[in-house]
């Protein structure tokens, strides 16, 4: 009797050996079917939302880290395959964070070789005469996150200004658009919870138009798109601690994408069709300046001036001095040879 | 001795934030109920009586709906001269029916769980056969139940002015998470909303422990089903036995995030998707597609370092 040998071949192709399970789906797939549905999905979603116009300059909101190394590599190969006619520029945050955001920044730094992409850097320190290393040392560790997203958001925009870029892009994932749903759920945020599927978001307080072309990608499989295309990417979480009502957020969906693969994407698809009623929308706040940084904000001074009001107003006044400068000695070591001294 | 805020007599139950003794602690979560019954105040001009449907699990929420419905009942006729606002028609869709607790004032209609499947189930027209069923995850078949029985429910209610439901907040909120996880986020505004489908749910203000309280004092805990036993890993659990263990936490430290799901959700605009399966339309919605794809799976996928993502998917 003959016997035909088991060989396991793509579920795509149906030629090449499979090099990995897809998370989304479960499909046995080869790299190269990887490459393809995996830049295809985002280049329909391009696509299918109108997302970019030929001649159009685009920021890449560009940390270091997998999403946005990945949404970098992913635009600038559709772009070239597709001919979008954009030009994209990497767009870099520095929040002071030490041994977190400048170790990022050098990968972004390559990052700006690798892709042939100008980079543009704002800093915290620059735009507000704080880092976060000097807020976390003023507040704690325990709401330094509303800090850096709120002074963040701003940054980003006010980078994109400086450059006279009107649409940034930024790396929000699968994973990312599932938390915030239920995060927002869970804490009444009636004010986000229909906006914030939207893949293209101009809000009330931003003069930015911003997008998230990979929404409907999954956070495992940007890690092993990066992984495969050897992408130059940093991967060290940030120093301060993560956001505790995100990780609870985070903590279900991660359940839940056990129980069912899909849950992820069903969960978006349920925010997507969230519509509120007409007199909850017309509650919502109005577009305005702040009065004291003449920034648009949808309250009389934006969040960013608030925080950092509370954040001056709590500014020692006097430094102790505890670190010598290199050539000078410290004073307890003048102390001690002063009590030498004899006469 | 901590006295009750109400009356100063001895406090038995403590909930947000005050003090009540027996009789306080039954007539605050009266009020809370009778709230949203109020338009089946007792009606000297009407010619008939509104009968409502009341489907019942054996739960919680069902039993203390019931009692809660019989203390109205027992009021209207005491204070109005035997004059009744409404009757109660109970009905339960299922298997392994209990004892019975309540008078003839509200009788109890046994429907076989089989019904759900051989009468009001059909996709587009075409009944659903074994092998559909066979091998549909944990998650879908008590979706799938949760979905016919509803239906089986609204045909049974053309007969009635309203259905009337023992869903608490607490529950409210788990069937808000839980339709959101499934792809059903558009259902929501009508499931849960007060009106939906010509649905009440009276205890909608009140939690589930408090429930639980109230089925203490009234000597009610004795005929509620005990939980089914759920697996303790969690990828074995289904979606709603997940978001129900969460809610169960959550409710103890911060009842709050209860309330405000309910009330986030009641502010959702009504949107439906058509659908065979779940409702009276053509075709079959998003949900329902995933919920009848969906098989039990070796597929499972958890969030992981980068290294363990690598040895978990990629192949040799």
């Amino acid at each position: 009797m003959a016997t035909v040998p088991l060989v396991r071949v793509c579920e795509r192709c149906l030629n090449e050996p499979p090099a990995l399970r897809r998370p989304k789906t479960g499909e046995k797939i080869c790299k190269s079917c990887f490459y393809d549905v995996f830049e295809t999905e985002v280049h329909e979603t391009i696509v299918s939302t109108n997302l970019f116009h030929r001649g159009e300059k685009v920021a890449i909101g560009a940390s270091g880290g997998k999403d946005s190394t990945v949404l970098a590599h992913v635009l600038k190969t559709l772009n070239e395959r597709y001919d979008y006619g954009v030009e994209f520029v990497l767009l870099s945050v520095d929040e002071g964070i030490t041994g977190y955001r400048d170790d990022s920044l050098e990968t972004v730094e390559r990052n700006k070789d690798q892709y042939e992409m100008n980079l543009e850097i704002v800093s915290y320190r620059d735009l507000y005469n704080w880092t976060m290393d000097e807020i976390v040392a003023t507040i704690g560790k325990k709401n330094n996150c509303t800090y850096c997203g709120v002074f963040r958001r701003q940054a980003l925009d006010r980078g994109c200004v400086k450059l006279g870029i009107s649409h940034l892009v930024t790396g929000h994932n699968a994973d990312d658009m599932a938390e915030t749903i239920l995060m927002n759920l869970l804490r009444g945020d009636t004010s986000r919870l229909d906006r914030c599927t939207e893949i293209v978001t101009a809000g009330t307080d931003s003069p930015v138009k911003r997008s998230k072309p990979l929404k409907y990608c999954y956070e495992k499989e940007i890690v092993l798109y990066a992984h495969f295309k050897q992408l130059d990417y940093f991967s060290t979480e940030c120093t301060y601690s993560p956001e505790a009502f995100r990780g609870t957020a985070r903590a279900i969906i991660k359940n839940l994408e056990a129980i069912r693969p899909s849950a992820i994407i069903d969960v978006i698809h349920s925010g997507e069709q969230f519509v509120l009623q007409k007199k909850t929308k017309n509650r919502m706040p109005k577009a305005r300046t702040c009065t004291q940084c003449g920034y648009l904000s949808s309250n009389e001074t934006c969040k960013a001036c608030v925080l950092l009001g509370g954040l001056n107003a709590s500014r020692a006044k006097i430094v102790l001095d505890t670190e010598p400068a290199p050539d000078q000695p410290s004073a307890a070591a003048i102390s001690r040879s002063l009590e030498r001294l004899s006469f | 001795m901590t006295a009750c805020s109400r009356c100063g007599q001895e406090s038995r139950v403590k909930t947000r934030g005050e003090h009540f003794c027996e009789d306080c602690y039954i007539g605050f979560l009266n009020i809370k109920f009778r709230k949203n019954l109020d338009i089946f105040r007792v009606n000297f001009m009407a010619s008939s009586v509104p009968k409502l449907l009341v489907p019942v699990s054996f739960g919680l929420g069902s039993l203390v709906l019931v009692d809660m419905l019989g203390e109205l009942l027992l009021r209207q006729r005491t204070n109005h001269g035997g004059r009744i606002g409404f009757t109660v028609q109970c009905v339960y869709v299922g298997d392994d029916i209990m004892e019975w607790p309540f008078g003839d004032d509200l009788p109890l209609i046994h429907i076989p769980k089989e019904k759900i499947f051989s009468e009001a189930f059909k996709i587009d027209g075409q009944p659903l056969t074994d092998s559909q069923l066979r091998g549909l995850s944990r998650s879908s078949i008590q979706d799938l139940e949760f979905q016919l029985r509803g239906r089986l429910i609204s045909d049974i209610a053309k007969n009635y002015e309203a259905v009337v439901m023992g869903y608490s907040m607490t529950r409210l909120s788990e069937l808000v998470i839980s339709e959101t996880v499934k792809g059903r986020g558009a259902g929501i505004p009508d499931l849960v909303a007060p009106g939906g489908r010509d649905r009440i749910y009276p205890l909608r203000e009140i939690l589930d422990d408090e429930l639980q309280k109230y089925a203490q004092l009234r000597n009610l805990q004795k005929y509620v089903r005990p939980d089914r036993p759920v697996p303790m890993v969690t990828k074995m659990q289904s979606i709603d036995e997940l978001v129900h263990r969460y809610f169960v936490d959550v409710q103890k430290e911060f009842p709050a995030v209860v309330s405000t799901v309910a009330k986030t959700a009641s502010k959702l605009a009504q949107d439906t998707e058509e659908c065979s399966v779940c409702g009276d339309g053509q075709g079959v919605c998003y949900a329902c597609n995933v919920m009848l794809k969906a098989r039990d799976s070796e597929k499972v996928i958890e969030r992981m370092p980068t290294d363990d993502i690598l040895a978990k998917y990629l192949l040799d």
